[in-house]
């Protein structure tokens, strides 16, 4: 009789708690990194990645525990571009160069995770649609470009462009991977659709430290690129509009200045 | 538009070289190897889970030891 009363009893998951727990300690540290001390800054985000990891080995539950392994990849991103020698690197080919640590992260957590090529989207199935949905990073990349009306930190010259923007297609397609791709999947997972809000959250915070605006236009693209993921099951063709929408705007950014 | 450099990360890193945040990091890696050596020798499936979990801060760290041990190594020689 206990044991079927015991078994009755409903057990709340603790992935809503860790969630939103997360994201207001990465929204704290990443506000300290940019507007305070950024060696605490960097100090809290080694903590809390730390903290992250070895939580998640203890956690008995597999869906909160792929949380706080996806999670996880955000102070990873924020490590990455501060302790990597990036000094002196264009500016372009440093966001590709601090993209690589997190993406080796990313693969142990898919493994670690036990999550499948298709949970994390690569896959297409009707490329033509995907390749129709890319299309949209055409438009997006020089309408973002007007509304900032502020071209990026060492925009380069028309003559020596393709290579900032190959990198800034190869940071968009990884920044997918990592975000809609292998966060989704984790958070989704966990909490269930409400679950894209958490990666689209932490995309915008990391953004956000520039500006406002910045910020808030992370936030919305995050948002359609995880719904669009999270209906289609592949991130093929939001992949391919962020590399189009990066690559476009720092063309508009080299045309338009 | 970029997670991995920011206006701010940018402000931060000007100087060329071994990243002055780098320590942070390096420090982090130590803490995480040394768990790694005490959980992975035990046995049982729990164990193996939180070794699995600390690798995947374990190899990204590593990367980025080996780029600032290259470029501490390129300033010596220059």
């Amino acid at each position: 009789m206990w044991r079927r009363s015991i078994k009755r009893l409903h057990i709340p998951s603790p992935a809503p708690i860790l969630a939103l727990g997360c994201l207001a300690a990465i929204t704290i540290t990443e506000a300290l990194t940019s507007f305070g001390n950024p060696r605490a800054g960097m100090a809290l985000y080694c903590a809390l990645l730390a903290a992250l990891v070895i939580g998640a080995g203890f956690l008995r539950l597999a869906p909160a525990r792929c949380l706080l392994l996806g999670v996880s990849l955000a102070p990873m991103v924020r490590i990455s571009s501060l302790a990597l020698p990036l000094g002196g690197v264009p500016p372009a080919l440093a966001a590709l160069a601090a993209g690589i640590p997190p993406l080796a992260a990313g693969a142990v957590v898919v493994y670690s995770a036990g999550l499948s090529r298709q949970q994390i989207g690569l896959q297409a199935t009707r490329l033509h649609r995907e390749g129709l949905l890319g299309s949209v990073g055409l438009l997006l990349g020089p309408l973002l470009y007007l509304a900032q009306r502020q071209p990026p930190a060492g925009a380069p010259s028309l003559s020596a462009l393709w290579a900032p923007m190959l990198a800034l297609a190869g940071v968009g397609v990884i920044e997918e991977v990592l975000f809609r791709g292998i966060m989704q999947a984790t958070a989704v997972q966990a909490l269930g659709r409400p679950g894209i809000l958490l990666p689209a959250a932490l995309y915008a915070v990391l953004m956000g430290s520039a500006s406002l605006f910045v910020g808030g236009v992370a936030l919305a693209i995050g948002l359609l690129f995880g719904w669009i993921v999270q209906r289609r099951s592949s991130i093929v063709g939001v992949a391919l509009a962020h590399a189009l929408l990066n690559a476009v705007f720092i063309l508009s950014s080299a045309i338009l200045r | 538009m970029s997670t991995f450099v920011t206006a701010t990360t940018t402000q931060i890193l000007t100087v060329p070289g071994a990243s002055p945040l780098a320590p942070a990091a390096v420090v982090t890696l130590i803490v995480l190897l040394v768990l790694h050596e005490l959980t992975d020798g035990l046995e049982g499936p729990h164990f193996r889970q939180l070794a699995w979990s600390i690798r995947a801060a374990i190899a990204p760290l590593l990367i980025i030891l080996a780029a600032n041990a290259a470029a501490k190594i390129v300033e010596a020689l220059h």
